[in-house]
């Protein structure tokens, strides 16, 4: 198979590899099959986009590409690569403009015919309670600066305090929502201003606040141990950092571009921009992009505190009879500290980027919660809106294959002009 | 001459912008910014606005300009309903834009009607000239 001068080599039925030439570092790996890997040809720019990334240095083993794959800006959407963390760089392209956008799961204790009689003033009130659309704001008052620096430092831990869910959450939630590098200072005025009155709200574009009926269980063992069963009503709830998430990604591609040129990284495309992780511009990036995050899982643990009050509201249950529970939180949209296997059966600490792609750690991996261990980490799969989603575990293959780390959900096949017609 | 035409992109969306000259260009971009997040037709300018912005390419000065008006609309609900005076001028490597523009305030059910733009990107932006007219293509992530 040929793409532009790469050639590309199928390494089994969902696995093909684009090799190291020219000025790549390392091979691309694309995780597709043959229909979506023809159609991934056609495109052109996504697989541009793994061969680009593979020029990043100090990049380990593969530039990877998860099974929903599409265009991006730097990266691919679904775009997964593991710099090397005391020499390599670190990139917002390989983040994205919505720093941890992620998705949440809450379960719930009741069934489809709880909820149906009450369903469409449910809804209502999920609209009135969780602000939505353009520039969603004032779900909760609006913070001050004191308040907006202790969110981006604590994340989830400080709207618990605010009373916003219970510390059991925590655990349940990648990274207990809250990366403990982050640095407040390092957010700009302008994103702090964006996000200020924006804790707690949806957003718009793919994003959303679901109410979802368990349909099929495909390993009782595991449901079991996520507390969930079929006809059971769940919340599905997909948003990131809102403006400040967006606006933090903007003024650092602007530090990244003159970074880029003041370290002589000479990148085939400038959303790539990046710098060296331990230079002061990396830092400083890590510092707001952690701080970024924080303000995500804020965001998630209040939408989802409001949407179970707005249950609890209009169902007219008590806390035990809705036995409302976090199942798990996942990012899709980050850069990490993490340990990974390297070439040469090497462990190495390496900045993991996942861009559209979220991280799947095997069972008895350490970061779990112990109620998860003997099982994996929850993975989940939004698909389109109103259509079918998927819970899923993380295995072996991944920690071996992708820096633990699989798809997210939301390849787009067509344009929205197309897809109306 | 149309001052932009919208892109079929398959994740997000994008402009083809047109101009006479730079100042024209820049200003048809913010119409078409306007279109794309759907600003009402009826907007009441009750404030002036200056912007005082530079960068080391036009491609990013446009960039930037653009962002600001993203601003204005997400944290201030105001869009810039005319530009009464608007320069460009390039000052060795410093591209600088000075504009004044006049500002409306929206009101809260229309602004939340409107199409959210997360950032203007840098994907593949070039101001180019041909047969006379300035042209560029800008992507929103959305």
């Amino acid at each position: 198979m040929k793409f532009k001068e790469y050639s590309i080599k199928q390494i089994d039925e969902y696995l093909y590899e684009i090799p190291q030439s020219g000025a790549m570092l390392k091979p691309g790996r694309i995780y597709a099959n043959k229909q979506m890997m023809q159609q991934l040809m056609e495109e052109a720019e996504p697989l541009q986009q793994v061969i680009n990334v593979a020029h990043l240095p100090g990049i380990e083993k593969y530039s990877l590409a998860m099974p929903d794959i599409h265009w991006g800006y730097g990266f691919p959407i679904g775009g997964v690569a593991a710099t090397d963390w005391d020499t390599g760089i670190i990139s917002p392209g390989g983040v994205g403009y919505d720093i941890n956008c992620g998705v949440r799961l809450a379960s719930t204790g009741l069934q489809n015919t709880d909820v149906k009689p009450r369903l469409k003033k449910l809804v209502e009130e999920l609209f009135r309670t969780i602000p939505t659309g353009v520039g969603s704001s004032d779900a909760i008052k609006k913070l001050n600066k004191k308040d907006m620096s202790r969110l981006l430092r604590d994340g989830a831990h400080w709207v618990v305090e605010q009373e916003f869910g219970s510390e059991e959450d925590l655990s349940f939630i990648e990274e207990t929502g809250r990366l403990n590098w982050a640095q407040p200072d390092m957010v700009s005025i302008r994103a702090i201003e964006r996000g200020q009155t924006q804790v707690g709200t949806l957003g718009s574009g793919n994003h959303f606040l679901e109410v979802d009926e368990i349909d099929r269980v495909y390993d009782e063992q595991v449901a079991e141990a996520l507390g969930l069963f079929k006809g059971q009503i769940v919340v599905l709830i997909h948003t990131g950092s809102r403006g400040l998430g967006y606006q933090v990604c903007d003024d650092y591609l602007k530090v990244m571009g003159k970074a880029a040129r003041k370290y002589h990284i000479i990148l085939p495309d400038r959303q790539l921009a990046s710098a060296p992780i331990n230079s002061p511009e990396g830092q400083n990036y890590l510092g707001a992009m952690a701080a970024a995050a924080n303000f995500a899982w804020s965001n998630r643990q209040v939408i989802m505190t409001l949407a179970k009050k707005a249950m609890l509201r209009v169902l007219g249950l008590t806390e035990s009879e809705l036995n409302f529970n976090l199942v798990y939180d996942v990012s899709h949209n980050i850069a990490k500290k993490e340990k990974h296997l390297v070439d040469d059966n090497v462990i190495k600490t390496v900045c993991v980027h996942r861009k559209g792609a979220t991280r799947a750690l095997a069972a008895n991996n350490p970061a779990l919660p112990e109620k998860y261990r003997s099982i994996g980490q929850p993975v989940l799969i939004p698909g389109d809106m109103g259509r079918y989603s998927f819970i899923c575990i993380g295995t072996k293959r991944a920690e071996q294959e992708t820096f633990a780390s699989t798809c997210h959900g939301y390849g787009r096949l067509l344009s929205r002009h197309k897809a109306k017609k | 001459m149309k001052p932009y035409t919208e892109i079929d992109h398959t994740a997000d969306t994008a402009l083809e912008i047109y101009g006479n000259t730079l100042e024209q260009l820049f200003k048809n971009a913010a119409k078409g910014f306007y279109y794309l997040v759907s600003v009402p037709d009826k907007i009441h300018p009750n404030d002036y606005r200056e912007l005082n912005l530079q960068e080391n390419s036009l491609e990013d000065l446009l960039i930037s300009f653009l962002n600001e008006l993203n601003y204005y609309l997400m944290v201030h609900s105001s869009v810039f309903s005319k530009f009464e005076h608007f320069y460009l001028k390039q000052e060795k490597e410093t591209w600088k834009l000075y504009c004044k523009g006049k500002l409306a305030l929206l009101e809260a059910e229309a602004v939340a009607n409107m199409q959210e733009i997360k950032a203007v990107t840098y994907h593949q932006i070039r101001i180019e000239k041909k047969d006379q007219i300035y042209f560029t293509q800008i992507i929103f992530d959305i």
